[in-house]
C-alpha cells in the first residue's frame, strides 16, 4: 500500500492542474461571452478569401 | 493562432494601420444587437475604420469593446459609425470592480469545491478505515494531506467572510459572517492541534464544506444581480443624450452633454431630447414634457420659451441657448432631493441581519456556556473545547446563510422570465411588505401615445376623413394618432404646409383648410373644458370640428389595478398633469384617490406623509419628476422606458408594456418572504434539536458537519418551491361605486 504515499500527491497535483486551468480561463475572460463564441466559429476568417 | 485572450483582435496585418498614440479602451452598449449577423457587421465595420486597433462584440451582454486611438478618432465618430449601421450605441462608464469581484467569488467557490471534494475523499477513507482497521501512520498521513489542502483553501476562499466579519466587528456590530468565520477558524485550529498530537479526529472537512456551501449561495446571488445590473446599465446608457452644438458660422457638431457650457447655442431636431435647461432663441415646435413634469399634452414653444433637460422635441427644428448646466439644472435639483431620500432608505435593516443580531450572541453564549459546563464537570479543557466547537459548527448559520440568497435567486429568475429586472437584492423583502401603492400617470398607467376618444358629434364623415388625411402630413403626436384612426395618407391638390407648434394647412377646392390648435384654426367657439388634448379641423364654409384625445392606458392596466385592490393594497394616483386629465384616468381605472398638478417636491412630501402614517409604500413611476419620490418610497418600480435617472433609481424594472408586472412582482415578493421565513423556521427548528445534542456532548464535530449540510439541503429544496408557476391571480369585479376625492389644484 506504500504506493499511496506518492500516488495521492500525484492525483492531487493533477486535479490541481485542472483547477488552475479553470482559474486561468476565468480570469482571462473565456467565460465573458458564452453566446458569441458559439456563433463566431461559423464565421469565415477574412484571410480565407485570398 | 493562439487561445491566449478571449478579446483577441481581428487578424489583419498590423502594418496596415498607423501606430496608435493615445490608445483608449471603451465598452459601448449597443441597441438592436441580437444575432451573429449583427455581431459580424459591427466588428467588420469598426475594424475597417482607421485608428481602430480592435473591436470585439460581446453577444451575451449586447456590448462592443473597442480599442482605438482617441487622439486621432473622437468617440463620437465611433458611435456615429455604429448608428449609421443601424445600431445606436453609447459608451458605458463602468468600473472593472464588478467583474473582478464576481471572478474572485467564483474562484473562491471553485477552490473550495475542489478542496472539499478531495478532503471528503480522504475523510471517507479514514472513516471506513476506522471500521476495517487502518494503521495510525496511514491515518495521520491522510490527515496531513487534508491539512495541506485545507489551510490554503481556508485562507483563500474564506477571505470574503473574514473581511466582512472584521468590518462588522470593528464597527461593534455582528453579522452572519462572524459565527461563520469563528467556526471555520476554530475548527481549523482544533484540527491542527489534534493532528499535532496524532489524534483520531480532525475536522478539516467540516470547515471546507461549510465554506463551499456558503460560497455557492453567494455566487448564485451575485450572478442574478449582475445580470439585472448589466441590462439596466445598457438601458440607461442608451438613453443619455448627445447634444448638437451650432456655431456662429452655421456649422454644427455633436458634443457630449457633460461638455456643454452656459451661453452655448444648441440645435434641437425633431425627435431629439433636450440636453440642458435653456431658452428657445429661434424656431417653433411642440415639446413633450411628460418625462419632466408628467404633463401629457405637448406644449407649443417659440422664441423666449423655457426648455428643460429631458424634454422631447416633437415637431420643428429649434435653436436654444443654454442657461444652466450641471448643478443648477432642474435635474440636479431633483438629484439633490434624491440624495436626501436615499439616507432614509439606507436605514432599512435586512431580515438576515436582523436574524444575525439575535442569533449570533445566542450561539456564542451557548458555546461559551457549554465550555464552562464541561470544565465544571471536570472533563478537561480539550473535551470542553471540542464541545464548544461542535456547538459552533452545528449551529453554524449555513442554513441561515443560504436561506435568503437561494430564495432570492429562484424568485428573481422567475421575475426575469417575465422581463422584470430585480436590481437590488433586498428589495424583494421590502416589496413583500408594501401596503400602499402610488402610481404616476403619464408613461406609467398610460402609454405615451394618445388616442382619439370618439368621432365628434354631429359628424360629417367626409370632413372627418379629410381631417384624418391631412393629419397624416404632420409629425405632431396628436395628428399621428388621428391619422392612424383613418385610412392612411390621402392626396390633396393644394400645397401642404406645416407650421411647427401650430398645425397643417392646405387648400381643398380653393377653400383654406387647417388642422391644428384652436387659435390656428381661428375657432371662437367656447367648448367645455374637459382637460383633454384637442386638435381642430376648420375648412372654409364648414363648421369646425374638434377631436379630443386621451392617453392610451397601458395594456391590462385595469386588470392589474383590480388585482392589487383584491390583495388589499391601497392605491393612489399622483401626477404632475392637469386635474381633469388625472381624473379621467382615475375614473377609467377605478382609482378613488388621486392628485393632480403635483410638482416633484409635492410628490416627495406626499410620500413622506404616507410613510409617517406607518405605511410601506411602493411607487411606480417613470418621469424625471418622479425620481425623488421613487427614491423616497420604500420600493421603487419603473417601466424600462423610464428616464435614465429612474432606471438607476428603481429597484425593479419591467420591460413588457403590460402593467400586470406590478401585481406579479408583488405576488412573487410575498412568496419569497414566505419561503425565507419558512427557511428560517426550518433552521431554527433544526438548531433546537442540534444544540442540546452538542451541548451535552452527544454529537461529534463530524456528525455536526453532516447535520449542518443536510439542513442546508433542506433549505435549498424548500426554496425551489418558489420556481413553480404562480397560482392564478384572482380577477374580481369592482363592486363598490366610486367615491371621488379630488384635491383642487393650488
Amino acid at each position: 500500500m506504500s504506493v499511496i504515499l506518492y500516488l495521492l500527491p500525484i492525483a492531487l497535483l493533477l486535479g490541481g492542474l485542472g483547477l488552475a486551468a479553470f482559474l486561468w480561463a476565468l480570469r482571462s475572460g473565456q467565460y465573458n461571452d458564452l453566446e458569441g463564441a458559439a456563433w463566431r466559429i461559423l464565421e469565415d476568417d477574412e484571410d480565407d478569401e485570398l | 493562432m493562439t487561445f491566449s485572450q478571449a478579446s483577441e483582435p481581428s487578424f489583419r496585418p498590423a502594418a496596415m494601420k498607423p501606430e496608435p498614440t493615445a490608445t483608449r479602451v471603451e465598452t459601448f452598449a449597443v441597441s438592436g444587437l441580437h444575432c451573429a449577423g449583427c455581431m459580424r457587421k459591427i466588428e467588420k465595420k469598426l475594424n475597417s475604420l482607421d485608428f481602430v486597433t480592435s473591436a470585439r462584440v460581446n453577444l451575451s451582454k449586447k456590448q462592443v469593446t473597442v480599442t482605438w486611438d482617441a487622439a486621432q478618432l473622437p468617440e463620437q465618430q465611433l458611435t456615429r459609425a455604429l448608428s449609421d449601421l443601424g445600431y445606436p450605441a453609447k459608451a458605458i462608464k463602468q468600473t472593472q470592480d464588478h467583474r473582478q469581484e464576481n471572478n474572485q467569488l467564483i474562484s473562491a467557490m471553485a477552490v473550495a469545491g475542489f478542496s472539499s471534494a478531495n478532503i471528503m475523499l480522504l475523510s471517507v477513507a479514514v472513516w471506513s478505515g476506522g471500521l476495517e482497521g487502518m494503521g495510525a501512520f496511514t491515518r495521520d498521513y491522510f490527515h496531513w494531506i487534508a491539512a495541506l489542502i485545507a489551510i490554503p483553501t481556508i485562507a483563500f476562499s474564506g477571505r470574503s467572510f473574514f473581511n466582512s466579519s472584521w468590518r462588522a466587528l470593528s464597527k461593534r456590530s455582528v453579522n452572519m459572517d462572524v459565527p461563520i468565520s469563528l467556526a471555520v477558524i476554530l475548527a481549523l485550529v482544533l484540527s491542527l492541534f489534534q493532528l499535532a498530537n496524532s489524534r483520531e479526529h480532525t475536522y478539516f472537512d467540516a470547515a471546507v464544506v461549510l465554506l463551499f456551501l456558503l460560497l455557492v449561495g453567494r455566487v448564485l446571488d451575485q450572478m442574478v444581480r449582475r445580470r439585472a445590473f448589466d441590462q439596466a446599465t445598457n438601458l440607461a446608457s442608451l438613453q443619455s443624450v448627445v447634444a448638437t452644438r451650432s456655431s456662429q458660422d452655421g456649422s454644427s457638431e455633436e458634443v457630449d452633454v457633460q461638455d456643454l457650457c452656459v451661453g452655448e447655442c444648441l440645435l434641437v431636431k425633431p425627435g431629439d431630447r433636450i440636453a440642458a435647461d435653456g431658452v428657445v432663441t429661434n424656431g417653433f415646435s411642440d415639446i413633450d414634457l411628460s418625462m419632466v413634469t408628467g404633463e401629457s399634452l405637448p406644449e407649443a414653444v417659440d422664441a423666449g420659451s423655457n426648455l428643460f433637460a429631458g424634454a422631447l422635441n416633437l415637431s420643428g427644428v429649434i435653436k436654444m441657448r443654454v442657461t444652466a448646466v450641471g448643478d443648477s439644472t432642474l435635474l440636479s435639483t431633483i438629484e439633490e432631493m434624491m440624495a436626501q431620500a436615499q439616507q432614509g432608505r439606507a436605514r432599512y435593516v435586512r431580515i438576515a441581519d436582523k436574524a444575525a443580531e439575535i442569533y449570533v450572541p445566542f450561539v456564542h453564549g451557548a458555546a461559551l456556556l457549554a465550555f464552562i459546563l464541561a470544565m465544571g464537570l471536570g472533563l478537561g479543557w480539550e473535551t470542553s473545547l471540542t464541545r464548544a466547537i461542535t456547538l459552533l459548527i452545528i449551529t453554524c448559520p449555513c442554513a441561515l446563510g443560504l436561506a435568503v440568497p437561494v430564495v432570492q435567486v429562484i424568485i428573481s429568475s422567475a421575475l426575469f422570465r417575465k422581463s422584470i429586472l430585480l436590481k437590488s437584492s433586498d428589495s424583494l423583502e421590502r416589496l413583500a411588505k408594501v401596503d400602499t401603492i402610488v402610481f404616476d400617470k403619464t408613461g406609467t398607467l398610460t402609454l405615451i401615445e394618445p388616442e382619439v376618444i370618439a368621432p365628434p358629434e354631429p359628424s360629417n364623415p367626409v370632413i372627418i376623413k379629410r381631417a384624418q388625411q391631412l393629419a397624416s402630413f404632420s409629425n405632431h403626436p396628436l395628428a399621428k394618432a388621428l391619422s392612424e384612426d383613418g385610412e392612411g395618407k390621402g392626396s390633396f391638390s393644394g400645397k401642404i404646409q406645416e407650421f411647427p407648434g401650430q398645425g397643417v394647412e392646405t387648400s381643398i377646392n380653393g377653400n383654406l383648410a387647417r388642422l391644428g390648435s384652436k387659435s390656428f384654426c381661428q375657432v371662437s367657439e367656447v367648448a367645455q373644458d374637459d382637460g383633454l388634448a384637442e386638435i381642430w379641423y376648420a375648412e372654409e364654409g364648414q363648421a369646425p370640428v374638434r377631436f379630443a384625445f386621451q392617453q392610451k392606458l397601458r395594456p391590462d392596466a385595469e386588470n392589474a389595478i383590480n388585482q392589487l385592490k383584491a390583495t388589499g393594497h391601497e392605491l393612489f394616483l399622483l401626477s404632475g398633469d392637469k386635474e381633469k386629465a388625472v381624473e379621467n384616468v382615475a375614473r377609467q381605472l377605478g382609482l378613488s384617490k388621486f392628485l393632480g398638478c403635483q410638482t416633484p417636491q409635492d410628490k416627495v412630501t406626499f410620500m413622506r406623509q404616507l410613510k409617517q402614517e406607518g405605511r410601506s409604500v411602493l411607487m411606480v413611476g417613470d418621469g424625471i419628476n418622479d425620481a425623488a419620490a421613487l427614491m423616497e418610497a420604500d420600493v421603487a418600480m419603473s417601466p424600462s422606458t423610464a428616464s435614465e435617472v429612474n432606471l438607476n433609481t428603481a429597484d425593479l424594472l419591467f420591460q413588457d408594456p403590460s402593467l400586470l408586472a406590478v401585481p406579479f412582482a408583488i405576488e412573487k415578493a410575498r412568496l419569497s418572504l414566505k419561503l425565507v421565513k419558512q427557511n428560517f423556521a426550518l433552521a431554527v427548528a433544526y438548531n433546537l434539536v442540534a444544540i442540546p445534542l452538542a451541548f451535552f456532548g452527544f454529537a461529534t464535530p463530524l456528525v455536526a458537519a453532516i447535520a449542518m449540510s443536510s439542513s442546508s439541503l433542506l433549505v435549498t429544496v424548500n426554496a425551489l418551491r418558489g420556481a413553480k408557476p404562480s397560482a392564478q391571480l384572482i380577477q374580481r369585479e369592482n363592486e363598490a361605486p366610486l367615491k371621488l376625492e379630488a384635491i383642487p389644484c393650488q
